[in-house]
């Protein structure tokens, strides 16, 4: 049974349900699918899970009874999430997600960015470091700071980075899991450090850990050198948030790979918006989608059990690049009202 | 040894529609054990709550050393001398705490040092054996937990607890019902010392006659909120008093 | 005669007996971070270096700020819920106040006041509203986190200004301060608590209440301020937090709650209240933190540092059970 859209006349209505609004990532993704939907006059309702995976299945519930064309989502639980898309199949609605994948369920399209490629992209960049530091040679220490090793998230990011790294023999990753927790990597460092004052490299998984790696490093050594300066550590990661580039541009950190976390959504907007109006021959193919001139692009599309998921590039930033204006971490969030369902 | 310490003058007192006490008597005399019986719902515990300045009674007098007193809380009851015993252990004790530390529970003594103050542990040891010398009970060591101690000392502890202050009328409200024979003994010959050696007159509230008739000097019996009688223990039998708790007719 | 002397000596010789036992149970959290420094010289690399154990001292300085505050409501037969978001709270607020320019000294006031009242409304809560300790800091728990992530949105301010952190980052001759003072703390709340009138109040309300109040102790003030101490220290663990990490985030201290309550209780201080000292709850922090720190030297399987700490504490409650029979009767 389909529901009819109640806006029929003025045009499609898509709902985002997203998996909490506290922080800045999420918000720009937010952000960027209620852009990509703006500039095709397509109207946005977006609900708030606030970290909880019952509201989220509420919330699409919510959606669902408001006859939305399409549901678009960041799930907070990526099984959990099932339910709802079930729910929202059995109305008629399509589901799609971008920034994480569902593990139950099958969406029509997951846009996400690729967290193998990205941490495969942060081992050259250390990689090119350590043999700019070395003469040539691909040798060193690197102390991986990961998140929450149970996530697949970490575990991509993990993975992406030893498969690189593992082909230098003469270079050495000590892995240890920070929890997504500042403190928990500020001890890391401390104590790694102080065991291995020879660490040329930190990878870390996520900018929150930025601080405390600079910190403890302070604390261990006593003083911070910088990009540059001799007995500087290298250091690079993952995410792209304004902290981050800040601490690009004064010299404390080497690069960040960015996530296209307002891409996400211009992406998928058009391709709902096909969907609905063609169907099925308006999706992407599995292989590649090329775009000249993007960072994030070729993007990669594979057809899974879970539906068509395309993952986006990341794009390394470093003190060359990190002014440019279309990072998400250099655009100020509005403070417009979003508007909003409970 | 005439000497009224306490006396209560036709005191009334209702609860609602309920009469719990009608024209009662009661006296206390100077160095005496009186036991204070009868049978559920007697009255016994409202006239010692009254006595002991948990609510006032509704009509009545009541002296005090031949001065007429009126009690606005227990405090007051407290600065004349007279305390009293309750019946429940686990409201008094504290079993994780040293025996030191239970006698003095509220009110430690402290001394100063630089201007801030401090525990005076020693000194608080120091009284607490001689209280306990004083009543001639027997723990031997006095940073034993209270709850290491059986149940009869226990008792003792919240009798000496009561006494360490200079107390003129001790009121203990059932001090034996929840020990077994031995304990109760050692604790009826702790009341009967307590008599003997100091001025203090002691007041008990028992079901048990063969305990009455043990320690006290004199008995009063109350029925259904009314005095029903009163003897010298020496001059009258189990059997009589019993009589006047239920209620036949006694010449 | 003979017999009398007998009999004596042999309940002479089962009290001392006793006593040895207890003693050794008490400071049983001792022996085991003993054994645990011992396991780690001989098969951890890294481990054996005084630059180490000052970074395990580092690893304990703000949990153990924040265990005493805990310990010390536990004692009374409580505990808090929301210390981690009074530290987030607190922090957030504290760097927002710095950024605007304010001097580094009035913001550290500030920042122990918003814990203080903290405390003190989770104090009110309890006592004369009633509500039970779990529901009462649940609550202020959700509620401090949910104003900090409001307030910035999720942000982490960085970058702050010097004096904010000078006692989170600072040293004195190479020493950390933070150390320093989460030792002194320690010290002077241990003779608090064993020392004064107020300490020992402290105990007897954890003990039996009801017992407490009867003797005239006045439970409810007890109690608020208890809250109050623990809700002023969150926010001095808030400070060194932000201190150490030069930044702030709404985030901070979202795990820290149970460590605080596992050190606690690991250290010897019973859930009932009127149980333990800060020395034993010391003995968990060191613990915990040894734990942490040999996981981050040797490669262990992080899924395994999860089944550790849940063993321990396994331990340590049967232990704590065992001790308070043990204490109690013959």
């Amino acid at each position: 049974m389909a529901l009819t859209s109640v806006y029929a006349d003025e045009g499609f209505v898509f709902g985002y349900s997203a998996p909490g609004l506290g922080d800045e990532g999420q918000m720009n993704i937010q952000k960027g699918f209620e852009i990509g939907c703006r500039d095709l006059g397509i109207k946005c309702i977006t609900t708030n899970a606030q970290m909880n995976a019952e509201k989220q299945l509420r919330d699409i519930e919510t959606l669902i009874a408001r006859g939305v064309d399409a549901i678009c989502a960041v799930p907070y639980d990526s099984k959990a999430i099932g339910q709802a898309v079930k729910a929202a199949m059995e109305a008629g609605i399509p589901f799609f997600t971008i920034d994480r994948g569902v593990l139950e369920g099958k969406v029509v399209i997951t846009v996400m960015a690729d967290n193998y490629d990205a941490a495969a992209q942060a081992g050259m960049a250390l990689v090119r470091l350590l043999q700019g530091k070395y003469h040539g040679l691909a040798k060193g220490k690197i102390l991986e700071i990961m998140g929450n090793p149970a996530q697949d998230v970490a575990q991509l990011r993990h993975q992406g980075f030893i498969d690189v790294v593992s082909q230098y023999p003469d270079i050495e990753v000590i892995s240890k899991p920070g929890y997504w927790n500042t403190d928990e990597g500020y001890k890391i460092v401390l104590d790694v450090l102080t065991a291995n004052p020879d660490i040329d490299a930190i990878y870390f998984h996520a900018d929150l850990y930025i601080p405390g790696i600079i910190e403890a490093i302070k604390a261990v050594k006593g003083t911070f050198k910088k990009v540059g300066e001799e007995g500087h550590i290298f250091i690079v990661g993952i995410d792209g948030n304004p902290m981050a580039l800040d601490y690009i541009r004064k010299g404390f950190i080497d690069g960040d790979m960015i996530q296209p976390l307002r891409e996400y959504g211009k992406f998928i907007v058009p391709y709902i918006k096909a969907y609905l109006e063609k169907g099925k021959e308006a999706l992407p193919k599995p292989g590649l989608i090329v775009k000249e001139g993007s960072p994030y692009f070729p993007a990669v599309v594979v057809d899974t059990p879970h539906g068509l998921v395309v993952k986006m590039k990341t794009y390394y930033v470093d003190k060359h690049n990190v002014d440019d204006p279309t990072l998400w971490g250099n655009i100020p969030l509005e403070k417009e009202k979003l508007e909003t369902t409970k | 040894m005439n000497e009224k310490v306490v006396e209560m003058v036709k005191i009334n007192k209702k609860f609602g529609e309920v009469v719990a006490l009608k024209d009662v008597d009661f006296t206390v005399y100077r160095n005496e054990i009186v036991a204070l019986v009868g049978d559920n719902g007697a009255g016994k515990s409202t006239l010692i709550k009254i006595l002991s300045g948990a609510f006032p009674p509704d009509s009545g007098k009541i002296f005090f050393e031949g001065k007429e007193i009126f009690f606005k809380h227990p405090s007051d009851a407290i600065k004349l001398g007279i305390r009293t015993v309750h019946q429940k252990m686990e409201e008094i004790l504290a079993l994780n705490q040293t025996v030191v530390s239970n006698l003095f529970m509220g009110e430690e003594k402290t001394k100063k040092i630089f201007f801030f103050k401090f525990l005076d542990k020693k000194s608080m040891l120091r009284e607490s054996e001689r209280v306990l010398a004083r009543l001639r009970i027997n723990i031997p060591s006095l940073h034993q937990l209270v709850g290491g101690l059986s149940g009869g000392q226990r008792q003792a502890l919240a009798i000496a607890k009561a006494i360490r202050h200079r107390v003129k009328v001790l009121i203990l409200d059932e001090p034996t019902s929840a020990l077994g024979v031995r304990e109760s003994r050692e604790v009826l010959k702790l009341i009967r010392h307590l008599k003997n050696s100091e001025d203090i007159s002691i007041v008990v509230i028992s079901h048990d006659l063969e305990e009455v008739f043990d320690i006290a000097d004199r008995i009063v019996v109350l029925r259904k909120g009314q005095n029903a009688g009163e003897r010298y223990t020496r001059d009258t039998t189990k059997d009589e008093i019993i009589k006047m708790i239920i209620g036949a007719e006694v010449m | 005669m003979e017999q009398v002397t007998e009999e004596l000596s042999d309940t002479d010789v089962k009290l001392k007996r006793r006593k040895r036992i207890i003693w050794i149970i008490e400071r049983f959290i001792w022996i085991v971070v003993g054994v645990f420094i011992i396991f780690g010289i001989i098969f951890v690399p890294g481990f054996k270096n005084w630059l180490n154990f000052r970074n395990i001292l580092l690893h304990s300085s703000i949990l153990g700020v924040l265990a005493i505050g805990e310990s010390l409501c536990l004692l009374t037969g409580n505990f808090d819920l929301s210390i981690g978001s009074i530290l987030a709270f607190a922090g957030i607020l504290g760097a927002l106040i710095a950024k605007w320019k304010i001097p580094s000294l009035i913001t550290i006031i500030i920042m122990l006041f918003i814990g203080l009242g903290a405390g003190f409304l989770n104090g009110i809560l309890i006592r004369k509203i009633k509500l039970n300790a779990f529901v009462a800091t649940l609550i202020t728990m959700l509620a401090w986190r949910g104003t900090a992530m409001g307030i910035v949105g999720g942000r982490t301010i960085w970058d702050l200004p010097e004096g904010l952190r000078l006692l989170g980052s600072g040293t004195i001759k190479g020493f950390p301060i933070q150390i320093l003072i989460m030792l002194s703390l320690f010290v002077f709340f241990h003779i608090a608590l064993t020392q004064t009138k107020f300490g020992r109040h402290i105990y007897i309300v954890g003990d039996n209440e009801v017992a407490a109040y009867n003797s005239g102790i006045n439970t409810d003030k007890v109690i608020i301020i208890v809250f109050t101490i623990s809700g002023t220290l969150s926010a001095f663990a808030g400070l060194l937090m932000i201190g150490r990490l030069n930044a702030a985030s709404p985030t901070y201290g979202s795990d820290i709650l149970f460590d605080a309550m596992s050190a606690a209780i690991i250290g010897g201080i019973s859930l009932h209240g009127g149980i333990g000292n800060l020395l034993m709850a010391l003995g968990g922090v060191i613990l915990l933190s040894i734990i942490s720190n040999m996981l981050n030297l040797y490669g262990v399987s992080p899924y395994w540092a999860t089944t550790v700490r849940a063993l321990l504490l396994l331990i340590a409650v049967l232990l704590d059970t065992i001790k308070r029979r043990l204490v109690r009767y013959e």
